[in-house]
């Protein structure tokens, strides 16, 4: 009887011991605005449960979004009060912002050194803040020009356009088959949306004109910016383009809806300009994405950030995450998803594009010429006044006028 | 004892009772005046003291004052300042704090920013003052149609006519609609590309074209958010006008139409009289309102700067959480509330004298 106890005794005691040391999973929290959007959560949320799946160990929750509107100012207070999600998905244009306020946590320790050896020097650098890691690269967009070939054919116009002063020609023309109907659009909702101030940079571009000269000096009432600006002004008084009250979504609708020849916009957005059709099927057969001639589009690079409230502990489980995520299992699900993410690792690409749409292919393609934005701590700022240069423009100011405002404005803002 | 005595003793318990009552009073009071002081009181003062020093993001979690004993010390030595015009880095932990105010002081910086005009332009074209003329404008029009818009149902209704009770409930329908959705609706409706409202004022022959872009000028960006806020703030002024005129006693009314008085001058001279009270408060409601409004404006037209339509509320939101300066935003909120405090004064002095005069 004894004997017996004492076996149980110890059994008890091992199998205690067994379950102590059982680990039990660490949860690590990370958001994306793109979660607050319905259908987006299969694809970004869909990748934390990829993870999860291949490393059961770790629990990602990523329950706490906020929609793109609110996203950014929310994140950067809930990162000063120390409350803000570990990782959190942000763009490149955000990051100066966050290394600022101090609140962004070395990854360097944590991440595979391996992986970030495949990114180029100037991703790694963008990263960088001395020795410090402040942000793993997560991939990058750019934009391409989406074609109406229906009302190409409609104008008369047989090829596509290759050179920028082609574009306009064939742009006059579609406009011409209708005083509902733009040849080249260009967004002003005159701020209700974001981003659309950076999105007159291929004009710029295709003028010779850029945000900053050379010397790096503010450049936006340069000769070549004023043609651009003179270019808007036409397209805009000539009613080739929408004028202000237009944002991006307006644009994927009427694009939809067929009243729109050409205009830039994303891989992932195709979908919603469909939606708007009445007919997908015919939608597709007309579209065609080609790369912006005469100019490039600008590379929207994502990265992953994590927050100085990460408890040290769990940065190894951090760690795993971010590389997991930068791998072709994600970026495989972006491209199912339709996303036109592209990694900045050659070799995640060879494995996710391979045999490709030709609407992909663009897009890809499209990426490897296109620009960076301008990014610094005070360009999210002079990027709303570059809206209102647009505004200014459609009000009928001359291009002269609306440049020049625009660059003592933006000077004054880097001034103080 | 005489009687004078006991009226003394009288009037001392009264007086304790009083004294008592109003302990008790205030005692159920305090936890009412405390939560006050934290969620409105606390929070304007904080405004108030950033609004003078460069106050980001990054000092959201700095505390507003170094009150540890060494500093306090200093202060009287000469050794820590009040405010120090230096960047303060984790002050009073490791090395000892330099000023008792946590934040760094900028000369007024926020406020000359605020006023801050290119050379050759007048001081009327600085910021505050472009938003302030802004925020005038469509709050005096906002106001004023809906009053008078809102007076002439509330007048309709009090009438006897059929369907009132339906009428007053379809008109309420607007009020529960959430801001943001309303900003949407009328941003579809007075959209350029197939915008509802534009093919009605085509119809109508008001327009040469379906398409009119409503943000692309001045007066037509300043009437969109204008008639967006009417229509959502309508049901509230109507309501409040009709509890107000079925309250007027209709003996007066009867008086002076026997003595020969015109439908419109028992109106002015009897109605509104009567009515002034509940006339007051709800305009003076109704600016409040308006004076803050931003998610219409925001909404329905956008943030930019060239349509007329960034006000107050736009540009203190612009700086605090597009820019991050929350100490230029404070800055635009206390003169935002200066600007109130004197309509307030003013308005409240008004309404005591029409009180006094309708008495």
């Amino acid at each position: 009887m004894k004997k017996l106890a004492l076996i149980l005794a110890v059994t008890l005691m091992v199998s205690c011991c067994a379950f102590a040391n059982a680990e039990a999973p660490v949860t690590i929290s990370y958001t994306s605005w793109a979660l607050a959007e319905e259908h987006l959560v299969p694809i970004y949320g869909g990748s934390c449960d990829a993870f999860m799946k291949d490393n059961p160990d770790i629990i990602v929750d990523y329950s706490q979004t906020n929609p793109y509107a609110d996203y950014l100012s929310q994140l950067k207070i809930a990162a000063a009060n120390g409350t803000a999600p570990y990782v959190a998905h942000i763009k490149a244009e955000w990051l100066p912002e966050l290394l600022a306020m101090g609140v962004v946590k070395d990854i360097k320790p944590y991440v595979s050194a391996d992986i970030v050896g495949e990114y180029n020097a100037a991703t790694v650098a963008a990263v960088s803040d001395g020795d410090r890691m402040v942000a793993m690269p997560w991939f990058g967009n750019t934009y391409a020009l989406y074609c109406n070939t229906a009302l190409m054919a409609q104008a008369g116009i047989t090829e596509m356009p290759a050179t920028w002063d082609e574009l306009l020609d064939d742009a006059y023309k579609i406009a011409e088959l209708g005083d509902d109907i733009y040849g080249l659009a260009i967004p002003n909702s005159n701020g209700v949306e974001a981003g659309e101030g950076y999105n007159i940079l291929p004009v710029l571009w295709a003028y010779g004109a850029d945000y900053r000269d050379a010397e790096g000096n503010l450049a936006l009432n340069s000769e070549n910016a004023v043609k651009a600006f003179q270019c808007i002004k036409e397209l805009l008084d000539d009613g080739v383009s929408t004028t202000v009250g237009n944002s991006f979504k307006d644009l994927r609708r009427l694009f939809g809806e067929g009243k729109i020849g050409f205009y830039w916009d994303l891989e992932a957005t195709i979908k919603t300009a469909a939606s708007a059709a009445a007919n997908e099927e015919e939608f597709y057969a007309n579209f065609k994405a080609i790369e912006i001639p005469g100019t490039c589009g600008y590379a929207i690079n994502h990265f992953l950030v994590v927050f100085n409230n990460t408890p040290d502990e769990l940065m190894p489980a951090v760690g795993r995450f971010l590389d997991y995520m930068t791998d072709a299992t994600v970026i495989g699900i972006f491209y199912e998803g339709g996303q036109g993410k592209v990694s900045g690792r050659a070799s995640v690409n060879e494995k996710v594009f391979v045999g490709v749409s030709d609407t992909s292919a663009a897009y890809v393609a499209a990426m490897g010429k296109a620009l960076p934005l301008p990014i610094d701590i005070h360009f999210m700022e002079a990027e709303s006044k570059i809206v209102d240069a647009l505004t200014m423009l459609a009000q009928g100011a001359t291009a002269q006028e609306a440049a020049d405002e625009l660059q003592a404005t933006i000077e004054k803002i880097y001034a103080e | 004892m005489t009687v004078q005595h006991l009226e003394t003793k009288q009037k001392k318990k009264k007086s304790a009772r009083a004294r008592a009552d109003s302990w008790f009073g205030f005692a159920l009071t305090l936890p009412a005046i405390i939560v006050l002081c934290i969620v409105i009181a606390l929070p304007i003062l904080k405004g108030v003291l950033v609004s003078f020093f460069d106050y980001h993001l990054q000092d959201l979690t700095k505390d507003a004052f170094n009150l540890d004993a060494r500093t306090i010390g200093g202060l009287f030595s000469g050794e820590t300042a009040l405010v120090s015009d230096q960047p303060i880095v984790p002050a009073g932990r490791d090395k000892g704090a330099s000023a008792v105010i946590n934040y760094s002081w900028n000369n007024l910086k926020n406020y000359k920013d605020l006023f801050y005009v290119r050379e050759g332009k007048s001081v009327l074209e600085s910021e505050f003052f472009q938003s302030f003329q802004n925020t005038v404008i469509f709050v005096f029009l906002t106001v004023v149609v809906q009053t008078v818009i809102g007076m002439m149902i509330a007048l309709l209704l009090n009438s006897r006519i059929r369907g009132r009770g339906l009428f007053r409930g379809l008109l309420l329908v607007p009020w529960t609609i959430p801001s943001v959705v309303v900003a949407i609706l009328w941003r579809l409706m007075l959209h350029q590309e197939g915008g509802i409202m534009n093919y009605a004022l085509f119809i109508l022959g008001f327009t040469s074209t379906t398409r009119v872009s409503w943000s692309s000028s001045v007066v037509l960006a300043r009437a969109a958010i204008v008639i967006a806020a009417v229509w959502r703030q309508l049901p509230y002024m109507m309501v409040m006008l009709l509890a107000g005129l079925q309250s007027v006693d209709h003996s007066l009314q009867e008086a002076a139409q026997i003595d020969g008085a015109s439908g419109w001058q028992t109106f002015m001279h009897v109605t509104i009289p009567s009515i002034r009270p509940v006339l007051i408060s709800a305009v003076w409601i109704a600016i409040m309102s308006n004076f803050q409004m931003y998610t219409i404006i925001a909404n329905l037209v956008g943030t930019g700067s060239k349509t007329g339509t960034n006000t107050l509320s736009i540009a203190a939101y612009q700086e605090a959480f597009t820019n991050n300066d929350f100490g230029k935003g404070a800055a635009i909120g206390v003169l935002w509330l200066a600007v109130l405090l004197v309509i307030t004064i003013i308005s409240n002095r008004l309404s005591a004298r029409s009180a006094t005069d309708y008495q």
